[in-house]
């Protein structure tokens, strides 16, 4: 029985592989591709902050730095009820850059979405850069997102992520993950069906904005909710591998649950919300693959996840059993001849296995390539590939019991 | 490319890569038939090996008996010889029986083969018990598949087996397996109808629980 559905799951993830591997193909020599900067529209970033004091002077910095026209864009930082010194390191900014127009908003701590729609009621550009407080972006990243919105149908266009200066493993390991998320997100670009406006810096049309309506103040996960409801509205978002921001990435195991969950359940949430976009003939195949997808995926991960801690806890309950049987500690493993070793194979499960495992490396070397990061065969890289689909695995199961119990929202 | 002829290019990709798949699952396919046939092959050589030296043994005997000698040492290193290659086929068979995807049958008849040949070699063991009165132990071990207490008794079967791999055969055989009518022969005079079940030289019965290597030892000659 859970062979059978471990041979149903390697199929799907084959499929879908193979299926990527073909789009990647396809795309490959466009994934790098620049456009040029024809038109320079007046641009507002927003920065809603909470407690950000240890980060939004370089944030702020970061955006003054961008290769472009200083009198072409505005800084509204919203700052939202912090109960640190965020507000008066922004004012002392404002004192120190007075040849930069930047605005510092004032509310009560209301949560991200709350500070966006307040910071947007004062927007003056053609188009809004959405920034965390706690990203940094490189100089050129703007002039590499502008001209995708030159595309009447496109409504926001979003960046590379990488992970600033990661050391713990956690986040280390969300380097890698952020890498292969870049790449993925730039081949969903490609067939239209990218669901995601990351917060860490997202360029939007105000008109799109404006036409689409404000963020969803209650909403666990704001920035899935606008790209999902862009999509929803006839937008396309596109991702550009060559504009790169860098932001703080959770750098313990807590704060990487906390976070995963939180995420989690807005996707459960947001997919039930826009689970229309499924039906009919509205959305064309492509985009209701995509969605599928996601939610196929997650239950593919649980399930694969459950069955391989499943089969590693029977390792250990055998071994156990055995130890008491024979009331001395047998031999840990037999090693098998080789032949012996291919023959007494499952091709069922090896076959898919190795060529999921081989098409995943391929496509990690490949993110790493297209995001100008060295790859290292580390262990780390083993972890990644081995453990952290079992700790992401958990995080979704978690996320999916605390939506179902209607827990309380934590952001 | 432009962008509209890339995306219905994109689209014919979700049929493109469904026929790749299948493809790829349809040579995996094949590979495993490959692979079974090879592992049919594999036990099947040495069930052959095992065949001539059961033929090598009995002549041996028969030359003994014409010179009237009694070569019992030789004997006893021929069939400790046999003891290993009829463990090892049971291994194999195990470890290969489970994994076929679609020669069970063929599987089924090896194992029918195995069983008889470790009839055979159980009554060779009995004749030089007798013959040469020689204290070597002989265990007939009737387990069911998949059962906790069946599993259990393997293990500590294997276990006594390292320790005395050279004065003792266990002979194992499934309590369920109906092809070979011997086994039912077997089973009837030793009155066996609960597994885990274990004869220990033919003369002490213990069933339907597990039994440790000491109470075990206990009856053992050696």
């Amino acid at each position: 029985m859970l062979e059978n559905i471990m041979f149903i799951i390697s199929f799907i993830s084959l499929y879908l592989s193979v299926f990527w591997l073909n789009i990647h193909y396809i795309e490959k020599h466009d994934i790098k591709k620049t456009y040029i900067l024809t038109k320079k529209p007046m641009i507002t970033f927003l920065l809603p902050a909470y407690n950000e004091e240890k980060t939004i002077t370089r944030t702020i910095q970061s955006i003054i730095n961008v290769n472009y026209p200083k009198n072409l864009f505005e800084i509204i930082i919203i700052d939202d009820g912090s109960k640190d010194k965020t507000a008066s390191i922004v004012k002392d900014l404002i004192k120190q850059y007075t040849n930069i127009k930047i605005k510092l908003l004032q509310q009560k701590n209301n949560g991200k979405a709350s500070a966006l729609n307040n910071g947007m009621t004062k927007a003056t550009g053609e188009y809004i850069a959405i920034v965390d407080a706690d990203s940094r972006i490189e100089p050129n990243s703007i002039k590499y997102l502008i001209p995708h919105l030159y595309e009447k149908d496109v409504g926001a266009v979003i960046s590379c992520i990488k992970i600033e200066n990661p050391k713990t493993i956690v986040e280390r390991l969300q380097n890698i993950e952020y890498l292969i998320s870049t790449l993925f997100r730039r081949l969903f670009s490609s067939l239209g069906t990218l669901f995601v406006t990351p917060g860490v810096l997202s360029l939007y049309k105000k008109e799109a904005l404006d036409t689409v309506g404000k963020f969803d103040e209650g909403n666990l996960t704001e920035d899935f909710e606008i790209a999902m409801r862009l999509q929803y509205n006839g937008y396309n978002i596109k991702s550009e591998i060559n504009s790169i921001t860098y932001t703080k990435a959770p750098n313990t195991f807590k704060a990487l649950a906390k976070q995963r969950i939180r995420w989690n359940r807005g996707f459960i949430y947001n997919t039930l919300k826009y689970k229309d976009m499924l039906i009919g003939n509205k959305f064309n195949i492509l985009v209701r693959f995509q969605i599928s997808l996601s939610v196929i995926g997650a239950l593919m991960l649980m399930l694969g996840s459950a069955i391989v801690t499943y089969g590693v806890l029977d390792k250990i309950y055998t071994y156990i059993i055995k130890a008491i049987t024979i009331k001395s500690l047998p031999r840990l493993y037999d090693i098998p001849k080789l032949n012996e070793f291919i023959l007494s194979m499952n091709i069922k499960l090896m076959i898919p296995l190795i060529l999921l495992t081989i098409i995943g490396l391929y496509f990690i070397k490949k993110a790493h390539n297209y995001t100008d990061e060295k790859m290292k065969i580390s262990p780390i890289l083993f972890m990644y590939i081995i453990i952290y689909p079992l700790l992401l695995a958990k995080y979704w199961i978690i996320g999916f019991i605390q939506e179902y119990r209607n827990a309380k929202k934590e952001w | 490319m432009t962008q509209e002829l890339k995306r219905k290019y994109q689209k014919h990709m979700l049929i493109t890569s469904m026929i790749i798949t299948v493809a790829i699952f349809f040579a995996g396919m094949l590979f495993g038939i490959g692979l079974d046939k090879y592992r049919i092959k594999e036990v099947t050589n040495i069930l052959n090996q095992n065949e001539l030296d059961m033929q090598s043994y009995i002549t041996e005997q028969m030359f003994f008996e014409n010179l009237d000698t009694n070569e019992c040492e030789l004997i006893k290193t021929s069939i400790i010889s046999l003891t290993k290659t009829i463990s090892n086929i049971g291994r194999k068979l195990e470890l290969y029986g489970s994994k076929t995807t679609f020669e069970n049958s063929e599987f089924d008849y090896l194992k029918r083969k195995y069983f008889i040949s470790e009839i055979r070699l159980y009554n060779h063991i009995t004749s030089y018990r007798k013959d040469c009165g020689a204290n070597y132990d002989v265990l007939l071990y009737f387990y069911k598949i998949d059962d906790e207490l069946s599993i259990r008794q393997g293990y500590i079967l294997d276990d006594l087996f390292l320790e005395r791999n050279n004065d003792m055969t266990t002979l194992s055989f499934d309590i369920e397996y109906k092809e070979e009518p011997l086994l039912d022969i077997i089973k009837q005079k030793y009155n066996i109808t609960q597994s885990p079940a274990i004869i220990i030289n033919g003369d002490k019965t213990f069933q339907g629980k597990i039994i440790n290597k000491y109470e075990i030892k206990e009856y053992l000659n050696n």
